[in-house]
C-alpha cells in the first residue's frame, strides 16, 4: 500500500528540519511515537542519513537548494498495524517561489504537488509582512517625529512627466535609495501562500479534496508568547488564516500544529555555535528537543502531523 | 622480426575516399591537398534543437487581472458583484481597488471574509507603490493603462453565510471614460458598464480642495454619467454610488474641509436630481482608502463602500409568478387524483 504526502513551503521554512528530525525519531526510538519504521532501506537512505545527522550534531541543515529536490520513501506501519510506503518529496523552497513568481513547476514537482496529503510549512520568525508607508508616517507623527503629512509629496507619473522629471521608479528618496519596482518576491508570505493552495486546487494540481497540516515551524521561539498554533496563525498571518476557513474547496480539512523540530536556533548571526546548541548537544536524548504543540497538547512525536494526514 | 611500416593514408574530408582508391576527391596532387595526410576528426552530432530544449515547466493558473473572457468564465460560475469604477486619471480608482484587497491583509472586513482571488499579482503590483517593500518615502499612485477594462478578483464570505461570491471591480483608464463625454457611442464598448451591479463614480477630494477645479470634478461626474445614460449603457435595476476620495487631504486642509464637504453633497444631490430614475439607489461615501497622512485612518469608510458593492444584486431579485392551471373543455380532463394520506 502506497500513501503520498508532499512537503512544501517557501525557501528556508523548515522543511528539511523536520525530514530530519523525524527520521531521527523513526531510528533512535526513544521517544513514543504513533507510527513506526518498518525498514531501514528507506530510499535516499544516505540523504536521511546525511541529514539525520547534523541535526543529531545540532548543525544548521544544508539548503535543499544546494543538495537538489530528494524523494524519500520510507516504509512504516501506523498504530493499527497498517504498514504502508510513505513518499515524502523533499522540495527546494525555490520550486515554491518559482510556482508564485513564474506561474510554473516541473512535472516532477506538479506530479509530487498531487499527493493526498499536504505539509505547508512556515517558518515563524521569516514571515514577510506587509507594511505600509503611510502607516510609517502616521507612527512618526503620533511619536513627534516631523508632520508625517506625505500628501502633498505625492508625486504621480503624470506631475513627473510634466515636470520633465525621470520615471518615478528611478528617483531616489532623501535617503539618497532608489524605488524598487514591484517583483512577485517582495509580496508578504500570506499572499505567496495563499496562492499556492490556490494552484493545489486548480488544474493542473487539483485531486480533488486533500489535508492540509500546516506546520508553524521554530515554535521554539513565539513559544513564550503563550497562544495556540491557530491563534498565532490568525494574528499574523490573517490573510492566510481566513483563506484556511473560508477559502478552501469543499471536502478540504486542515489543522495547525506548531513543530519546534530543531529545538533552538544552532548558530549566531556570523555562524558560531550558540549556547542554545550546546544545551541542545547536552541533551541525553536528542528526540526530546521536538515539540510539537496541537492546541493545547505538547509532544516530542514528530509524527503525529504525518499521522494525521494518513488517517 | 623486422617491422613492416604501413603509411595509414588518411585525409580530414570525411567524404574524401583517397584511403580506397588513392584519388584526392577534389581531384588534386595528394601532396598539393591541404587535407591530405590528416587525421579526420569525429565529433559529436550537434544536439538538435529540439533535443536541447529544457522540459516544458507545468503552467499553473494565472495570477494577473482577468481580460473580458475570463471575466465571463467567471461570472458564469460562480455569484458574482460586478463592479465599475469610473473617474478621471488619478481620482483614486486604483487606490480604492487595492485599498478594498489591503485590508484584508489585517483580518475580515466590516463581516466580510477573505476567501480567495485569482488576481494575487495584480493587486500586489497595485498595493506595491504604497508598501515599505517599494523603498519609496512617499507613497505612488500607479496610473491605470489604456485599452480594455482590467477585472480584480476577490472572493468573500458574509458572516453568517458559507458560500462565496465574487467581487469583480473593474479598471479602465479615466481618459477613456472622460472621451465618453464629448462622444458617447464610446461607452457602448464599455461592457464593465453593461453588467456592473455598482456603479461607481469617483470625486477626487483633492481636486475639490482646488476652488478652480472643483466646477470640473461636478461637471466630468455629471457628463459622464449623462453620458452613459445617452449611449444606454446603464441600466435601471444598476446601484450608484458617488465616493469622495482622498478624505484624509481634505480633512488636512481644515479651513477647507466644511466646505469641500458641502460641495461634495452638492455634486450628490445634483446626481439624484438628474439620475434618480435611472437608477435603482444611489448612495455617496467619503472613503480614505490609502491615505498619506494621519488624518483619517486607512480604510476610512471603505466598510459601507463595500458592504454597498456586496449587495444583493437588484437584477437578480425573483419575481413571484402566479401559477396558471388551465381549465380543460372536457370535464374528463377537470378530473383530480385523490390525495392520498402519505403524500398530502
Amino acid at each position: 500500500m502506497s500513501k503520498a504526502i508532499v512537503a512544501m513551503g517557501l525557501p528556508e521554512s523548515g522543511k528539511t528540519t523536520f525530514l530530519a528530525a523525524l527520521w531521527h525519531l523513526l531510528t533512535n526510538k526513544k521517544v513514543l511515537v504513533r507510527l513506526s519504521l518498518v525498514k531501514l532501506a528507506a530510499e535516499e537512505a544516505a540523504y536521511l542519513r546525511e541529514i539525520a545527522t547534523r541535526w543529531v550534531q545540532a548543525k544548521k541543515q544544508e539548503r535543499t537548494f544546494h543538495s537538489g529536490n530528494k524523494t524519500v520513501k520510507l516504509t512504516l506501519q501506523s498504530e493499527g498495524g497498517e504498514v504502508f510506503d510513505l513518499a515524502f518529496p523533499d522540495i527546494a523552497g525555490e520550486a515554491f517561489s518559482q510556482m508564485w513568481e513564474m506561474r510554473e513547476c516541473t512535472p516532477s514537482v506538479a506530479d509530487a504537488l498531487r499527493a493526498s496529503g499536504v505539509l505547508l510549512f512556515i517558518h515563524v520568525d521569516k514571515i514577510k509582512p506587509p507594511g505600509w508607508i503611510a502607516d510609517d508616517a502616521a507612527l512618526a507623527e503620533s511619536m513627534g517625529d516631523g508632520p508625517g503629512d506625505i500628501h502633498g509629496d505625492i508625486q504621480t507619473d503624470a506631475q513627473a512627466a510634466a515636470e520633465g522629471a525621470a520615471p518615478a521608479d528611478g528617483q531616489a528618496n532623501a535617503q539618497g535609495e532608489k524605488a524598487v519596482p514591484w517583483k512577485p518576491e517582495s509580496s508578504p508570505t500570506q499572499v505567496q501562500l495563499v496562492d499556492i493552495l490556490r494552484c493545489l486546487q486548480a488544474l493542473p494540481l487539483d485531486v480533488g479534496p486533500r489535508k492540509l497540516a500546516v506546520i508553524l515551524s521554530a515554535w521554539d521561539k513565539v513559544e513564550d508568547d503563550a497562544v495556540s498554533p491557530e491563534r498565532f496563525l490568525e494574528m499574523h498571518l490573517p490573510l492566510l488564516h481566513q483563506y484556511l476557513t473560508h477559502g478552501l474547496n469543499a471536502g478540504w480539512e486542515q489543522r495547525i500544529f506548531g513543530v519546534s523540530a530543531q529545538g533552538a536556533e544552532y548558530d549566531d548571526v556570523k555562524g558560531a555555535p550558540t549556547a542554545d546548541a550546546d544545551r541542545m548537544r547536552d541533551m541525553e536524548v536528542p528526540s526530546q528537543r521536538i515539540k510539537v504543540v496541537v492546541g493545547e497538547v505538547i509532544s516530542h512525536d514528530l509524527t503525529v502531523p504525518v499521522n494525521w494526514l494518513l488517517e | 622480426m623486422v617491422e613492416e611500416e604501413v603509411d595509414t593514408v588518411q585525409c580530414d574530408n570525411p567524404d574524401c575516399k583517397v584511403a580506397q582508391d588513392g584519388r584526392c576527391i577534389e581531384g588534386q596532387d595528394l601532396a598539393a591537398c591541404t587535407h591530405y595526410g590528416k587525421a579526420l576528426v569525429i565529433v559529436d552530432r550537434p544536439t538538435s534543437m529540439a533535443a536541447t530544449k529544457p522540459t516544458p515547466g507545468v503552467r499553473l493558473p494565472s495570477a494577473e487581472a482577468l481580460a473580458r473572457s475570463q471575466a465571463q468564465v467567471l461570472l458564469r460560475n460562480q455569484p458574482c458583484n460586478v463592479i465599475a469604477l469610473v473617474g478621471p486619471f488619478d481620482s483614486g480608482k486604483t487606490s480604492l481597488i487595492a485599498g478594498a484587497y489591503d485590508l484584508f491583509q489585517h483580518g475580515p472586513v466590516g463581516g466580510f471574509t477573505f476567501a480567495g482571488s485569482s488576481t494575487l499579482h495584480s493587486f500586489e503590483l497595485a498595493c506595491h507603490d504604497t508598501r515599505r517593500a517599494s523603498k519609496r518615502k512617499k507613497p505612488k499612485m500607479e496610473r491605470t493603462q489604456g485599452g480594455d477594462a482590467t477585472y480584480f478578483h476577490l472572493d468573500l464570505v458574509a458572516s453568517g453565510c458559507h458560500d462565496k461570491r465574487a467581487a469583480l471591480l473593474a479598471n479602465r483608464a479615466g481618459e477613456d471614460y472622460m472621451d465618453a463625454q464629448s462622444d458617447p457611442a464610446l461607452a457602448n464598448d464599455f461592457v464593465e458598464l453593461h453588467r456592473a451591479d455598482v456603479l461607481t463614480v469617483l470625486a477626487d477630494g483633492e481636486r475639490l480642495l482646488d476652488l478652480g477645479l472643483r466646477h470640473q470634478v461636478r461637471d466630468d461626474i455629471c457628463l459622464t454619467l449623462r453620458a452613459f445614460q445617452e449611449a444606454g449603457a446603464t441600466r435601471p435595476w444598476q446601484r450608484l454610488a458617488v465616493v469622495l476620495t482622498k478624505l484624509d487631504a481634505v480633512l488636512k486642509d481644515e479651513a477647507k474641509t466644511e466646505r469641500v464637504l458641502q460641495f461634495f453633497e452638492g455634486i450628490v444631490h445634483d446626481v439624484r436630481d438628474q439620475f434618480s430614475e435611472h437608477f435603482i439607489e444611489i448612495q455617496s461615501f467619503r472613503v480614505a482608502a490609502s491615505p498619506q497622512s494621519a488624518k483619517a485612518a486607512r480604510g476610512t469608510g471603505m466598510v459601507e463602500l463595500l458592504h454597498y458593492w456586496m449587495s444583493d444584486p437588484a437584477c437578480l431579485h425573483p419575481t413571484k409568478v402566479p401559477a396558471v392551471i388551465p381549465i380543460a373543455a372536457r370535464s374528463f380532463g377537470r378530473l383530480r387524483p385523490r390525495a392520498r394520506a402519505d403524500h398530502e
